[in-house]
């Protein structure tokens, strides 16, 4: 290759190049050290590598004097080859290194253990599972909060009615009104579940402030449902008879709750 | 419901918790502090070790006043980070029920997914610590709606979803794990909950799938130390 094509063929190495000598890497990554060898050491290594062959015109891509076109191309074609090339180029080190490191770690304390351990550079697979678990514990918490919203409205005779208006029909959410009216659950627990419906119901009316229009027509719809007869957003209903428990700040529901008494924190860093 | 009642109790005695980064690298030298002090805080008040605890507490406070004093460390973001940060050192001080508030507070000024994982994540476990696994949950879903792949976040959220009768759920997580062995690198957060974290030790009695991964995890240690004896002879 001339020396004037150079700087097309970084500038089409790293535009087509770049992205099939990634996955190799992180394929041979995976396959041979357990993703435990750093995807960006084995893509400087074959860099580094082309750059030496591109300089001494070397076999099996720069030998025969080729277009910058035809050189990408067999690059590409061979990121398998040169993914290995740069497992074997490095693993000796690597595995020194773990080595190492695998001893160093055997004699910390657990402080010590924890400011070395930092997060995967991998995404999370086969997640379908979880996302679904998730997904419908995120429903049945929200028909958990129609159905405390509910049971915990201050009118008595009015729970069924509001229960119905929110669709809070299970058999488990009349058995709950029942227990209220009947009196079978302390009228504390009653306002504290009332409390943290209408926070809940706070926050998602917060969050749909942040929707488009036509998502916020539909939240506000939901809403009107849910403030039909009494305003329901604790935190603004302060100096109303009976209803103490609404007045009471988000802060102060919490310390009433932490009160009770019965993993692991993350500490911020600089990145956003 | 019976068993998750039952390991509440169990899981009650244990109030505290481990402290991680997803990055060293991103930590300033006084949050690399206050990390490693809250830590060995943790680990002396589970050992009891009364002359250690008074130490932390002592250096934790003179580390926090220096970090308000330069304002975070000129942090982008100092509004969140002192209160994160006085947060964590307050868990750690067993003011658990201050540390929920501070980080509330934290949370009006969390302008991120980063930050708001943290700061939903670090309110999931302490709700968790003191007994509120509900709200744990509630939080930790916030958490995962911000970073669907946060491993810390998680592990909290297993433990939140188990304490609130969620079992399955709570099983399904560690399922997902391993089914991804590329997370369980010696230096990797969940490594690193796999050796530390006493709640999630324990939780391993009762989750088959977690019981699994401790057994994969002690078979990559013991090869790990294989290899380095194989090396040294």
């Amino acid at each position: 290759m001339k020396t004037q094509d150079y700087d097309q063929f970084w500038a089409l190495y790293e535009r087509k190049a770049r992205q099939p000598i990634e996955s190799a890497c992180l394929h041979t990554s995976r396959t041979k050290s357990d993703s435990t060898m750093d995807i960006a050491d084995m893509v400087a290594w074959i860099d580094s590598r082309v750059w030496t062959m591109l300089e001494k015109s070397a076999w099996p891509t720069f030998h025969d004097d080729p277009t910058p076109e035809q050189a990408i191309e067999r690059i590409v074609k061979y990121a398998s080859t040169l993914a290995r090339w740069a497992y074997l180029g490095l693993c000796r080190s690597h595995f020194r290194r773990l080595e190492n490191r695998t001893n160093y770690m055997g004699g910390m304390s657990r402080a010590q253990r924890l400011s070395m351990a930092s997060s995967v550079d991998t995404k999370i697979e086969q997640r379908e599972e979880l996302d679904s678990a998730l997904s419908s514990l995120r429903k049945s918490l929200s028909a958990n909060d129609k159905q405390k919203l509910a049971a915990s409205w201050i009118e008595k005779e009015d729970r069924s009615r509001v229960a119905l208006v929110l669709g809070a029909t299970r058999r488990e959410d009349d058995r709950l009104i029942t227990q209220i009216n009947g009196d079978a659950i302390a009228e504390n627990t009653v306002q504290q579940m009332r409390s943290r419906a209408r926070k809940r119901a706070q926050e998602v009316l917060n969050a749909a402030r942040k929707l488009p229009l036509v998502l916020m027509g539909g939240v506000l719809l939901v809403g009107i449902g849910l403030t039909s007869t009494n305003a329901h957003a604790g935190e603004q209903t302060g100096g109303r008879r009976g209803m103490t428990s609404n007045t009471q700040s988000v802060s102060q529901v919490l310390i009433i709750h932490t009160s009770e008494v019965l993993p692991g924190e993350q500490s911020g860093g600089r990145k956003p | 419901m019976n068993q998750s009642s039952t390991n509440a109790k169990s899981q009650s005695n244990i109030r505290t918790t481990i402290v991680t980064a997803s990055s060293h690298n991103e930590l300033s030298p006084i949050e690399s502090a206050i990390m490693d002090c809250c830590n060995t805080l943790h680990e002396a008040q589970d050992r009891q070790d009364n002359i250690t605890i008074r130490e932390m507490h002592d250096q934790l406070n003179a580390l926090l006043e220096q970090y308000d004093q330069t304002d975070g460390e000129n942090h982008p973001n100092p509004a969140w980070a002192r209160a994160n940060q006085r947060a964590l050192a307050l868990s750690a001080m067993g003011k658990i029920d201050q540390a929920i508030r501070l980080e509330l507070t934290a949370l009006k000024y969390a302008d991120t997914p980063r930050r708001l994982e943290i700061s939903y994540g670090n309110l999931a476990d302490r709700c968790l610590r003191v007994g509120e696994a509900d709200r744990a949950v509630e939080y930790f879903l916030d958490a995962i709606n911000a970073n669907p792949e946060s491993v810390p976040v998680l592990i909290t959220g297993a433990h939140s979803l188990y304490e609130s009768g969620y079992i399955e759920q709570a099983d399904t997580i560690f399922k997902t794990f391993l089914d991804n062995p590329s997370l369980m690198t010696p230096s990797s957060e969940l490594g690193a909950y796999l050796d530390c974290d006493i709640r999630t030790r324990n939780l391993c009695e009762h989750l088959p799938s977690l019981a699994m991964l401790f057994l994969r995890w002690s078979e990559i240690s013991e090869q790990g130390k294989q290899q380095s004896n194989g090396g040294q002879s």
